[in-house]
């Protein structure tokens, strides 16, 4: 099915082509959820709630971009949202230093190269966290996370900073980063 | 080849790495969207739920209505006489019945007419029958009672083969009180017609006579003497008014000259005089010895002597207040637990992961995942509820309702919590990683643990049963049946893609599965209970995992089913 008999599907309220949207992209959307989500059970709330939304403003989608851009964009903000209502993490996004935070060998998770570096990441606090996610992996300006987050532009930077800092050395104890020597080139695993 | 972690361009290189990364996520995300979305089409799961209530009360109805085998009219019954005794107004005289079944005709014309006549007498009855406080219901004779009747009332006692004698309302009211119902019945009369029609004298000039046909005498339990009138009195005159709508089955007058007892003990009733029954206006049969033994000895149908069907209606004279009833032969309804020794049978190939979390690449090697687990039988069970409908010849159709528990054990050991894996294939063929935290080894150190594999299904048995052999008492039965089941409840643990751990996914379980049955069964009859005894095979059809899981499990449970009808 093409992307554009999903999309005609989804407007005519179809089913099966809703279902051919959602398999086409849930197992990526779920990897962006379970980046934000505490487990996995969260993340999978977010991914239903964000295709909901989806399904919901399907409508709004106008082919000047690709679909799945759109869809993350949505899910994203689901999951923003979803967090901004925890108290919670209104705070630790202010709050947490990186000093609290204990990394040992056993946290780290030694499966897949892609995995593991999910998992890294979700080992930061939920605030440096998003921040990250929405600066290097997402996209967005420090002056768009502070509007998407209510918080400063400046405390957006300097939570990446932090969380930059913080995810690094997780990396090099895990040794899927090595500290440069000449070239800066790190390498995770070899095949 | 894995892309490499580039610290000159921190952003990008960590952006490339998490958008690599994918989760399949469980089905009740796509449920919980689509029943939003569709919130209509739930209609076919609330359908399903209708179809099955209205079998469950359909298949119920069925067995449980009664047919009434007795319209107990002379009309629609060819040797049966049915007569209302009034105790205080029905008199009997003994006299020779004619042996031709033109006076049958007659005199069950006669019966009638002097059952209209009793019944119009009632009134009388009630002014004469005012000190009886109670209501008589079932009314039998004990074998104490019958003990103490003496050769010459036993001789004349009531031969009622295969009738009923129906006794209500004697209340001190009594409007139409002490009603004494007697009728012949034809499974049970059958036999003695000839005799019966000898001894039948009926006449309606009797009911003008206006004898005293029961007097008011009281009458100790145990005790019977020709002296003493018809008593439908009871010992306990507070038991009478409990029991106020419980008819007296005169199949217990059979077991009178039997010297049975169907007395329940909880309705001491006492019976009649018999004396006082010796009116040919009640169509009561008043037998000589001579008559007595060849009631005793007859034979019905060519098959069974009347002991045998004496027995049967002790077998269904738990409710004797019931008008005469018969269930429909064709339906039986059974109730069976099977005590099971389950184990697994394993098929499908697994997809396995690198050996060593180290090595990075995926290597997809096939290998039987069944054979690498350690796994033990374990005992389990099914029980439930079965119709069984003959349709034709030996064949039935059954139907019915079940739990099955079964499951096996795996040997474990209990581990460090480690991070497994699981490869899945999509529907689409193409294959994805599942990741789990898990503290369960394969089993192979000596510390060892047992991990519960079961599943809980209720089930609707559908399938067929023949008979292979058999006789009135005995048969031997094959039956076959295929299960539609829901999973009430389920733990399972697989074997991790790279084979160190056990994992559990509750997602992967599948909810709806199919299980077939096979089995034989001998059917015997023992006092009032048939049982059916036999060996039972049972083999789940589908996987207990969903197809996304390519190892197939299909649970495998012997047992020995062991049923009671009535």
């Amino acid at each position: 099915m093409t992307e554009e008999m999903i999309l005609q599907g989804c407007l005519d309220n179809l089913a099966s082509a809703q279902e051919a949207l959602y398999n086409r992209f849930s197992p990526r959307m779920l990897g962006v959820c379970y980046r934000y989500a505490r487990n996995r059970e969260d993340a999978e709330d977010m991914l239903q709630e964000g295709f909901m939304k989806v399904y919901a403003q399907i409508h709004q989608f106008k082919n000047s971009g690709a679909l799945e851009g759109w869809v993350r964009r949505i899910v994203v903000h689901t999951c923003i949202n979803i967090l901004k209502k925890n108290k919670k993490f209104s705070d630790s996004v202010d709050l947490i230093h990186a000093s609290s935070i204990q990394i040992n060998e056993y946290n780290i998770p030694s499966i897949l190269q892609a995995k593991q570096v999910v998992e890294c990441i979700r080992l930061l606090p939920i605030g440096y966290r998003t921040v990250l996610n929405l600066y290097a992996i997402e996209g967005f300006s420090h002056k768009e996370i502070g509007s998407i987050l209510d918080i400063e532009e400046s405390t957006s930077r300097s939570q990446y900073t932090r969380a930059r800092g913080l995810l690094e050395e997780i990396l090099l104890k895990k040794k899927i980063l090595q500290k440069p020597r000449e070239n800066v080139r790190m390498i995770s695993s070899t095949n | 080849m894995e892309r490499r972690f580039d610290m000159t361009n921190f952003e990008q290189s960590l952006k490339d790495h998490a958008d690599q990364f994918s989760i399949m996520p469980s089905n009740k995300v796509w449920h919980g969207i689509y029943n939003n979305l569709h919130p209509g089409s739930k209609w076919p799961s609330f359908a399903m739920g209708l179809v099955f209530l209205f079998t469950l009360v359909g298949v119920g109805h069925l067995n449980n209505n009664p047919k009434q085998v007795t319209t107990l009219t002379p009309e629609t019954s060819t040797d049966a006489s049915i007569l209302h005794l009034d105790n205080n107004q029905v008199a009997s005289k003994r006299k020779e019945v004619a042996s031709s079944k033109n006076q049958e005709a007659s005199s069950k014309d006669q019966v009638v007419s002097s059952k209209k006549q009793v019944e119009s007498s009632n009134d009388q009855v009630a002014e004469s029958r005012n000190q009886l406080a109670s209501e008589i219901h079932d009314v039998s004779s004990s074998r104490n009672h019958i003990s103490g009747i003496d050769k010459q009332q036993k001789e004349s006692a009531i031969i009622v083969a295969g009738n009923f004698i129906k006794v209500k309302n004697l209340t001190n009211e009594v409007k139409s009180a002490n009603e004494l119902k007697v009728s012949n019945e034809a499974p049970i009369i059958k036999m003695n017609q000839k005799s019966f029609n000898k001894q039948i004298q009926l006449s309606s000039n009797n009911l003008n006579k206006e004898e005293s046909l029961v007097e008011h005498n009281k009458l100790s339990p145990g005790r019977i003497t020709a002296d003493n009138p018809i008593n439908l009195q009871m010992v306990n005159n507070n038991e009478w008014e409990t029991n106020t709508k419980q008819p007296l089955t005169v199949k217990n007058s059979l077991n009178i000259l039997e010297g049975r007892s169907l007395v329940d003990n909880q309705e001491k009733l006492l019976f009649s005089k018999i004396d006082s029954l010796q009116n040919p206006a009640l169509g009561i049969i008043f037998p000589g010895s001579n008559e007595v033994n060849q009631i005793a000895n007859y034979e019905i149908d060519g098959r069974n002597n009347l002991k045998e069907e004496i027995n049967n209606i002790e077998v269904g004279i738990n409710k004797p207040w019931l008008v005469e009833s018969k269930r429909n032969k064709k339906v039986s309804w059974i109730f069976f637990i099977t005590p099971e020794v389950s184990t697994v049978h394993f098929s499908g190939k697994a997809i396995q992961g690198p050996p060593s979390p180290n090595f990075p690449s995926v290597v997809l090697r096939p290998a039987n995942m069944g054979n690498n687990m350690i796994y033990n039988a374990r005992l389990g069970f099914e029980t439930g509820t079965e119709m069984a409908f003959n349709f034709e010849g030996k064949w039935s159709v059954t139907a019915g309702a079940s739990i099955s528990y079964s499951g096996y054990n795996i040997i474990s050991d209990p581990a460090h919590p480690a991070f497994a894996h699981l490869l899945l294939k999509d529907r689409s063929g193409s294959i994805f990683l599942r990741d789990y935290i898990t503290h369960f080894g394969n089993g192979q150190s000596q510390a060892q643990t047992t991990l519960n594999n079961f599943n809980l299904q209720a089930s609707i048995p559908v399938g067929l049963q023949y008979q292979v052999w058999g006789n009135k008492t005995v048969q031997i039965n094959l039956a076959s049946t295929i299960a539609p089941s829901f999973v009430i409840n389920s733990n399972a643990y697989i074997l991790s893609s790279d084979g160190r751990n056990y994992i559990n996914d509750p997602d992967l379980m599948r909810k709806i599965n199919i299980a077939g049955n096979f089995g034989s069964f001998i059917s015997f009859k023992s006092k009032n209970i048939k049982w059916h005894i036999g060996p039972d095979v049972r083999y789940q059809i589908l996987s207990t995992y969903q197809n996304i899981y390519p190892v197939r499990e299909h649970l495998l449970d012997y047992g020995i089913r062991i049923g009671i009808s009535k």
